[in-house]
């Protein structure tokens, strides 16, 4: 099975686009639990140098998506209730954080801007964590906090989560599926309300949420 | 039989080096914001191969320090006051949650790691050092929530402040009284009061960089 195109040398940095292939096979699960990553392959696999092919196996192990296997290359992390913990409640610390500074300065035209995106109820049927929308509707929460910072690290926490949350729904069985679009309404109507403490702790709430339901997939696989 | 574990990664140790070695140059200003960085011009100076300094160049890139500037190069960033307080409004998000996480379990162990490291005085006289106590004082909060997440998050964004460092003179003074603070909130017990004293904490510091700032 041929995973990887071959890359062209005149487009974007190549490094960047290995980075994005790799990227996609992984929060695609084309790459399985355990199969160890070696430079040397991925790069005939796809027609490239090494260097290019370590500068992006190096990047997805510092965000965390890979870990260096014993002896040799690298291999996906795997979902753990200890890894889960950790980046559920760093989600909480960053998205809690923007949901109050949203609630406490943002204008009505800001609060309207972000409204549909909340109380979108196109897909309530297939709304998991998973979906781009919901990926969507959390980022416009930290966007309109207007801090860079805060969405980067945004960037970083959602992939590692949404990483885990794969594996645990589609390799081990999936989740429950929770009300999220309700959710969302919640978190909006609280952000909207200007009461930054109340913001907060319906957004560590909602997050809980998730992470309950990632915990339960992961417990389904332990008793499987 | 080899007696040495064969070396996967020599590279990788050779650019977290140069990516270091670049930070520090930024920090007390060999290299000014505006200027180019070269990837050729910096092998030939470090006298390393073109491929660890390229690495290190695309992840200062990414992480917001660095931007692309004419020819295949690199400007750094300027730090405005906006970038600033993004940056230390951040701090507050994680470790402000961190200091809540370690309040709320409040362990005999947390207590007394904790204890000997946020009630030290911190030295003003080297800058320099008194900026690393700092810094490790900050880590160690976030270190005895025992999240890694928020380790790592808390890394990337001193990395950036530790580029701000030669910008604020007078934090360290303020440092000793807040830490004592924070640590007596958690050593209580009390997660909301942990929360509110660092976060009130790097209020002030956020204050005192933006001040050294608009005089410089």
């Amino acid at each position: 099975m041929v995973r990887f195109t071959r890359i062209g040398q005149q487009t974007r940095r190549l490094a960047d686009q290995v980075y994005e292939q790799l990227h996609r096979a992984i929060l695609q699960r084309e790459i399985e639990p355990g199969e160890r990553l070696i430079q040397e392959t991925l790069a005939e696999e796809m027609m490239v140098s090494r260097t290019p092919v370590r500068e992006a196996l190096l990047r997805l192990e510092r965000e965390g998506l890979l870990e260096p296997a014993p002896r040799r290359g690298f291999h996906v992390v795997e979902s753990t209730r200890e890894g889960a913990l950790d980046v559920y409640e760093a989600r909480q610390a960053v998205e809690g954080f923007a949901a109050r500074l949203v609630a406490e300065r943002a204008t009505d035209d800001e609060l309207e801007r972000l409204r549909p995106v909340l109380e979108n109820v196109i897909q309530v049927e297939s709304l998991t964590d998973t979906t781009e929308e919901n990926r969507v509707a959390h980022r416009a929460v930290m966007s309109a906090s207007g801090n860079d910072a805060l969405v980067e690290m945004f960037d970083l926490l959602w992939e590692r989560a949404m990483m885990l949350r794969i594996q645990s729904d589609v390799w081990f069985g999936g989740g429950e599926r929770g009300d999220r679009t309700h959710s969302h309404a919640e978190v909006f109507a609280a952000i909207a309300s200007g009461d930054g403490d109340r913001a907060e702790m319906a957004m560590v709430d909602h997050i809980r949420q998730g992470l309950d339901q990632h915990l339960a997939a992961l417990e389904k696989r332990r008793n499987a | 039989m080899s007696r040495f574990a064969r070396i996967d990664h020599p590279q990788r140790r050779l650019a977290d080096e140069v990516h270091q070695r670049i930070l520090d140059a930024i920090a007390d200003g060999t290299i000014r914001s505006g200027e180019q960085l070269v990837q050729d011009a910096l092998a030939d100076e470090m006298t390393v191969s073109r491929t660890p300094v390229r690495e290190a160049l695309l992840r200062l890139e990414r992480e917001g320090i660095l931007e692309p500037g004419p020819k295949r190069g690199f400007l750094v960033v300027e730090y405005t006051v906006e970038r600033v307080r993004d940056v230390y409004q951040a701090r507050q998000a994680v470790e402000g949650f961190a200091s809540r996480l370690v309040a709320d379990q409040a362990s005999d162990e947390a207590v007394a790691t904790l204890d000997p490291i946020l009630t030290a005085h911190i030295a003003t006289a080297d800058l320099e050092r008194a900026f690393n106590e700092d810094r490790l004082a900050h880590r160690a909060v976030v270190a005895t929530s025992g999240n890694t997440a928020l380790v790592q998050l808390f890394d990337s964004l001193w990395e950036k402040v530790t580029l701000l460092r030669n910008r604020a003179d007078s934090w360290a003074s303020l440092s000793d009284h807040d830490h004592a603070e924070l640590f007596d909130a958690i050593a209580a017990g009390d997660p909301d009061r942990a929360e509110a004293s660092m976060v009130a904490h790097i209020g002030r510091s956020l204050d005192k960089q933006i001040a050294a700032m608009r005089r410089s």
